[in-house]
């Protein structure tokens, strides 16, 4: 009985943050489009309901609606694996990332996070270097040039900037001395135990993991389309094509958000101003303004060129964790 | 005067390197765009008036009273009642054009000895849109309007005909041959790109 | 005009005695016979006195009734003494190539061979420059019909009821096909690396329709090569069935940005030829407007340039920019892109109502634009990174490729038309010329932020002049030469029957040759223009700037990577109406 209830609420909880984060998602879409259109002194979409706010709705019908285009060439079974294996693992790194400490209403307790294990940090990352593989794939079975190049790309500025990001992680790990990232989030006390102001090394480190991780722009290497066209999703369309940029830029960007948000600003805390809800509502707000800054980068900067980002991934951004790891050590040992 | 000079080529210095002031002085302009009003024109909700000058599709100017006086040397030859497109068929235009083969006028011999004109066709796939050929018609006849939506579904479609061009020409001046040459008409529409301008 | 001094070129004569000199008015040209054109050019080139180190243009003339035929047309430049000179010879089948004396010279030969079979001895690749390879004809040869020949039936254009047009013809002149591309292609590069990357001729980052090839190792590119000519219109063929102001619309259409800076420079050289004198107002409003466009054209430069390496607001804003330029010109010459407001003798209108205000209010609020841009951009360490030291040009390479623009300005060579050959007002107004010292991409970004800068300067003079000017006459109609305006046309009969006449029979130009450009933003443009006392020319060759910018792309391009390649050809700014004609 245990058990079932247990799987049930599981389900339960895991269908609402899924569809929760196609939701999320979708609007995210209409957040980039408004913001890069007003930061581009234009108004963005307008005419699909009130100032566009059906717009995400349209795209969906239309993307799920085209025709779904099959090269002959190409290897089928990795051509559509690709386009999953870089959607679910982005997703399914929400199973670790707790939104709240646990509240009570009508006297069940529901803890808003799926699973809160003591490795949580470590799943997530191991979550976040599966995608690789999904753009590999993508790359690889399209049976194409610039697909190609641009699947290839994104493996190495993956992988430089995830040994980066590992490395950069450590830091606000040492100061909570646990993975868990719920556990973290309790080690932050007040406005001024946040890590961010212990940790500034390791927060810009990060910063520049999660362009890179997520492709936006001074690192969109992939899919440059002045020199790739579209890079490795160049062959793919409707839907499948879909799950790219919704994996990368949106559910990438809004998750690894979020564990910079645990990792660096407290995650949920904050003053108690808005009732029951105001965790949520803090780390939501924390959240979206670490996004709206993603954004903000994304429509400001030029590119890099691949064998920069990784030069730089290797040469200054793995340097300066380390850099941070040792700094740590030794606070953390003259504080005893 | 001209003179020549070398440019610099500016460097960053350690602080600037450090801090990111470069990329922080990218993000306040686009900051500074995010809370400015928007520029654009909803086309095709809202639409600007194109300047008098502007050369879209071509009309016939018809008989109205308001004629140069050179067509009334070269009306005594043409049948032309009042309402009816000036053309004299002086394959001016034709001549004119860069394009050989976008013209097609003809004009037949009336019993009377009056020429009449029963066919003025342009293609205008092939139009350069350039016009020579309103700076050649002599009796102020062809003209370019400022209608520019001109996207059909088929060839035929933009093939303009006499009848069509002398209603548009009609059409023109009645909306603008009172018009001043000014650069442009619509200052209200024009001032979200433009802001206020100092007219003098 | 540059022409080298007579008695300098008397001079040759010593070293060269068969060489026959004539000087016409609006040119100096020797003449020698074909076996001995090789050392007279090197001898141009190489000894101090002459040292016509530049290459500026290399082509041909068809006389079918003169043996031999063809008459081979060198123009060269000496940046030392600032001089030009054309250098002639004639053929009927084959010449030396030059290319060992400037590799520029390896596009215009075949670019010669193209149009009129010739075949040039000791050239490295002769392959047709614009058409495919297995094409039979030689277009620009005057027993090529004007119309092409029409020996092609398409019947997927012909499934239909009714005749569209007058002039609908069921046939259509020869168009490739798939397997003619491919042997084209072959004929381009050989494939001795991991992949050749067709990049183009449909990309987004080649700003038209180039056809690049990319013989690729990982992503670095080993060896290179461009096929041009998808957008080749042959207007020199063309041109040669046109009166003088029909042939203005044309070239609208070749640097389609920079429509107005091609119509100055094509109206300039004819004007010369004619012998007709503008009137002052018409020269200060074509000084304004060349540099409006200039503004206009380096604004859609960096635009793309910066969309291109990533930085997408950029392009909006620049655009933003640009669209308050569309609409002045839009104004004052009644159509935003390819304007056609230049005349024989002046301009096609005078200045509208209110254009002065417009422009003033342009000039006040540009620079805290620019200001915005390099805020945006010079300092930012990724552009740099990005720009510095990518396609570094030297002085020799300069000279050797006739870079002309922004590319010579960028190594260091002052070479600007405006500086050394001033037409319009350009005398008299007060502006800088920006070089560079390195010569790389960034040098090329710095050189044209600040010519947006000088432009506007030049702008606000010319401003302030034609204030001064305001009832002053736009056309020089009292030129027998010029075409009468409307009002002129409807009150005068005189008028009427001049505008026939010159409508009819063109502008019977005399017989000579001349050849005179004009800076565009892409470099210098410029027009050799025949003419055989017609009222059309005989030949028209156009010398496009950009076609001789982008020769130098695939030398510049070797070991880098694919990335860079995006950067160095927006630093080169070709546009592609411009290199195909």
């Amino acid at each position: 009985m245990e058990i079932i209830s247990t799987v049930v609420v599981l389900v339960v909880k895991s269908l609402i943050f899924i569809l929760g984060m196609f939701l999320a998602a979708a609007y995210l879409t209409l957040i980039e489009r408004k913001f890069a259109g007003h930061v581009q002194q234009r108004p963005g979409p307008l005419h699909v309901g009130f100032h566009g706010l059906l717009q995400p709705i349209a795209d969906a019908l239309k993307v799920l609606t085209k025709e779904d285009l099959v090269p002959n060439n190409v290897d089928k079974v990795l051509f559509y694996l690709a386009s999953l294996m870089a959607f679910v693992p982005a997703i399914m790194i929400l199973a670790v990332i707790p939104f709240g400490d646990p509240i009570k209403i009508f006297g069940f307790e529901i803890k808003p996070y799926i699973t809160d294990i003591n490795v949580g940090l470590i799943l997530a990352l191991a979550f976040g270097s599966i995608s690789i593989y999904g753009v590999i794939f993508a790359g690889w079975a399209s049976n194409s040039k610039y697909p190609m190049i641009g699947g290839l790309r994104k493996a190495a500025v993956l992988i430089g900037y995830e040994v980066a990001l590992g490395f950069a992680m450590v830091g606000p790990i040492m100061m909570a001395g646990s993975f868990s990232l719920r556990e973290i989030v309790q080690a932050q006390e007040g406005f001024f135990g946040a890590f961010i102001w212990y940790q500034p090394l390791a927060f810009i480190v990060i910063l520049f993991a999660i362009l890179a991780e997520t492709g936006r722009t001074p690192f969109d290497v992939q899919e440059a389309e002045a020199e790739l066209v579209s890079g490795y999703n160049t062959e793919y369309s409707g839907m499948k094509f879909g799950l790219f940029p919704l994996a990368e830029w949106y559910i990438g960007t809004f998750v690894l958000s979020a564990i910079a948000v645990i990792l660096f600003f407290g995650g949920w805390k904050g003053p108690h101003i808005f009732g029951a809800f105001s965790p949520f509502i803090w780390f939501f707000l924390k959240v979206f303004m670490m996004f709206m800054f993603f954004l903000w980068v994304h429509w400001t900067l030029p590119r890099y060129r691949v064998d920069q980002i990784t030069e730089i991934a290797w040469k200054v951004m793995l340097p300066l964790s380390l850099l941070n790891i040792f700094i740590t050590a030794i606070i953390i040992m003259v504080k005893g | 005067m001209v003179k020549l000079k070398y440019v610099e080529r500016p460097k960053l210095n350690l602080i600037e390197k450090l801090f990111f002031l470069d990329f922080i002085k990218g993000l306040k302009v686009t900051f500074k765009n995010l809370i400015k009003r928007t520029v654009t024109t909803k086309y095709p909700y809202e639409k600007l008036t194109p300047p008098k000058r502007f050369r879209g599709t071509h009309a016939h100017r018809v008989k109205d009273g308001n004629e140069p006086p050179s067509f009334s040397v070269l009306e005594k030859f043409m049948d032309i009642n009042t309402g009816e497109s000036r053309c004299v068929a002086c394959y001016m235009c034709q001549q004119a054009c860069p394009v050989p083969s976008l013209f097609r006028i003809e004009a037949i011999q009336l019993p009377n000895g009056k020429k009449k004109v029963v066919r003025f066709d342009m293609n205008l796939l092939n139009c350069l849109y350039c016009g020579l050929c309103v700076d050649a018609c002599p009796v102020d006849c062809l003209i370019m309007t400022d209608i520019y939506e001109t996207a059909k579904y088929q060839r035929e479609k933009c093939v303009i005909h006499m009848d069509d061009m002398s209603e548009r020409g009609k059409d023109f001046d009645r909306r603008r041959l009172k018009e001043p040459d000014r650069i442009w008409i619509d200052d209200q529409e024009r001032i979200k790109l433009w802001g206020q301008i100092k007219w003098s | 005009m540059l022409w080298i001094n007579p008695q300098k070129a008397e001079g040759l004569k010593s070293a060269f005695p068969s060489l026959k000199i004539s000087h016409q008015k609006n040119s100096l040209s020797v003449e020698i016979d074909k076996d001995k054109v090789l050392e007279l050019l090197k001898y141009l080139k190489e000894n101090p006195e002459y040292s016509f180190k530049m290459f500026i243009d290399f082509t041909l003339v068809d006389y079918p009734l003169h043996n031999p035929r063809f008459q081979a047309v060198y123009i060269l430049y000496s940046p030392d003494y600032n001089e030009r000179i054309i250098v002639k010879t004639w053929t009927d089948e084959t010449l030396p190539s030059i290319t060992t004396l400037w590799k520029g010279a390896k596009w215009a030969e075949r670019e010669a061979y193209d149009m009129f079979g010739v075949r040039f001895e000791g050239h490295e690749n002769l392959v047709r420059m614009f058409l495919w390879e297995t094409y039979p004809y030689f277009p620009l040869r005057k027993d090529f019909p004007k119309e092409g020949i029409k020996d092609t039936y398409l019947p997927s254009l012909n499934e239909r009821d009714n005749i569209p047009s007058h002039d609908y013809d069921p046939y259509h002149t020869a168009i490739p096909t798939l397997e003619d591309l491919e042997i084209t292609e072959r004929k381009r590069i050989n494939k001795k690396n991991q992949i050749v990357l067709n990049w183009g001729p449909l990309h987004p980052g080649t700003h038209g329709t180039i056809w690049f090839l990319f013989d690729l190792e990982g992503e670095t590119i080993k060896d290179c090569d461009i096929i041009l000519g998808q957008l080749h219109r042959g207007i020199e063929k063309l041109a040669e069935d046109l009166t003088y102001t029909q042939i203005i619309p044309y070239t609208d259409r070749m640097d389609y940005i920079s429509a107005l800076c091609s119509n100055i420079a094509y109206v300039n050289a004819v004007e010369k030829l004619l012998g007709v004198e503008p009137t002052e107002k018409a020269k200060w409003i074509r000084t304004m407007m060349a540099e409006l466009q200039r503004i206009n054209s380096h604004l859609l430069w960096l635009g793309t340039t910066a969309l291109d390496l990533g930085a997408l607001t950029m392009f909006l804003y620049t655009f933003r920019e640009r669209e308050k330029l569309m609409d002045i010109i839009e104004g004052i010459a009644g159509i935003r892109l390819n304007s056609s407001f230049l005349r024989i003798g002046g301009v096609r209108y005078d200045l509208p109502e209110g254009s002065l205000d417009v422009i003033k209010h342009f000039i006040k609020d540009f620079p805290s634009r620019i200001k915005d841009y390099e805020d945006m951009l010079t300092k930012n360490r990724i552009w740099i990174r990005r720009n510095k030291d990518v396609g570094v040009v030297t002085k020799e390479d300069v000279y050797q490729y006739g870079l002309t623009g922004i590319m010579a300005r960028s190594a260091g060579v002052p070479y600007d038309i405006r500086y050394i050959q001033p037409t319009d007002a350009y005398p008299e107004v007060d502006f800088e010329i920006p070089l560079g010292t390195v010569g790389d991409a960034y040098d090329r970004y710095l050189l044209r932020m600040e010519e947006m800068k000088q432009s506007l300067n030049i702008i606000a003079q010319c401003v302030k002049k034609l204030e001064e000017l305001k009832n002053d006459k736009h056309l020089a109609t009292e030129n027998p030469y010029v075409l009468p305006t409307l009002q002129e046309t409807y009150f005068s009969i005189e008028a009427m029957v001049k505008d026939f006449n010159l409508r009819i029979y063109g502008e019977k130009a005399p017989k000579g040759e001349i050849y005179l450009s004009g800076e565009n933003p892409r470099g210098e443009l410029g027009f050799y223009i025949v003419s055989e006392g017609e009222g059309r020319p005989y030949r028209l060759r156009i010398r496009s700037g950009a076609f001789y910018n982008l020769q130098i792309f695939p030398e510049l391009i070797k070991g880098r990577t694919v990335a860079d390649a995006v950067t160095l050809l927006g630093s080169i700014d070709p546009v592609v109406g411009e290199t195909d004609r």
